[in-house]
């Protein structure tokens, strides 16, 4: 350690790198509330919206919230409009495992439909972690 | 969310798969600032270099993970830091705060603002390995296990 030339006496630097270090540390968390806050406003919004026939409520819709694909496995008749609807608050992808379909980053709150034509497992490529399944018939 | 996007763009739609690499480089260099300390504070003959190279590569190579962890993380919190489930996520924010406190300790050590902490230090920085690894093993573990 002797080796390495350490300022001897406390310096403002030090304490605005002390400081930059403690605000980073408490940006995760202070990130993680609001974000808590605005899903929580969100949620009832979402609520409303499947009361009327919206995310989760229909046969042909598939939502993405809390790093889920809701449900995990739809079936449908070919050629029907798949709609796959972001209610998180993260974006995520719908990425067909074996190619082909890519929806793109679908950021919170938007939505990506596609015609189903046949059978395929995708997944988020964020967060990989997140699969499911589509399922066509007919 | 534009960022992540716009991120995502120019990175080719690649984003996530830059972060896998670049926080496999956080860890990788977070086990030589080890290794490093290790050899300066002559606990080890390992790298074969002299304890001043080792102190002098150890600013330089914490500096340069501290950077690419920085951004890293700066992806993370504009983009899917929010959800809290499932568990894997949620471990992963506490470890990113965790890693920034201990730096925050660390140089408040070096900055001379906290010199009773001089004996801690060993500690402190086997404590940001500790938590390098988790982060590594909460996000590129999972990415890689998801293949």
């Amino acid at each position: 350690m002797s080796d390495v030339a350490e300022p001897r006496t406390a310096s403002l630097a030090g304490v605005l790198v002390v400081l930059l270090f403690l605000v980073f540390a408490a940006a995760g968390p202070v990130v993680i509330v609001w974000e808590r806050l605005g899903a929580d406003t969100g949620s009832g919004a979402a609520a409303a919206a499947e009361e009327g026939g919206g995310a989760g409520g229909g046969g042909n819709t598939v939502g993405m919230a809390g790093l889920k694909f809701q449900p995990g496995t739809l079936t449908v008749a070919k050629g029907t409009t798949v709609v796959f609807d972001n209610d998180d608050t993260a974006p995520h992808t719908v990425t067909a495992r074996s190619g082909g379909t890519d929806s793109g980053v679908i950021d919170p709150g938007k939505s990506f439909s596609l015609v189903a034509a046949s059978s395929f497992d995708y997944f988020c490529s964020i967060h990989p972690s997140m699969t499911a399944k589509l399922v066509v018939t007919g | 969310m534009d960022i992540i996007k716009s991120l995502n763009d120019l990175l080719g739609g690649q984003l996530l798969l830059w972060k896998v690499i670049l926080t496999s480089l956080v860890f990788a260099g977070a086990g030589l600032q080890v290794l490093l300390a290790a050899r300066f504070y002559e606990a080890s003959t390992v790298p074969p270099v002299s304890t001043g190279t080792a102190a002098t590569a150890h600013r330089v190579n914490g500096t340069l993970t501290l950077g690419l962890a920085v951004a890293v993380a700066f992806t993370c919190l504009v983009g899917p830091a929010g959800p809290t489930s499932p568990t894997r996520v949620l471990l992963h924010s506490v470890f990113g705060t965790l890693v920034f406190v201990l730096l925050a300790l660390k140089f408040a050590v070096l900055k001379r603002l906290w010199r009773a902490g001089d004996r801690y230090l060993p500690w402190i920085g086997s404590g940001l390995f500790l938590s390098f690894a988790a982060i590594w093993a909460t996000s590129v573990a999972d990415y890689i296990t998801a293949r």
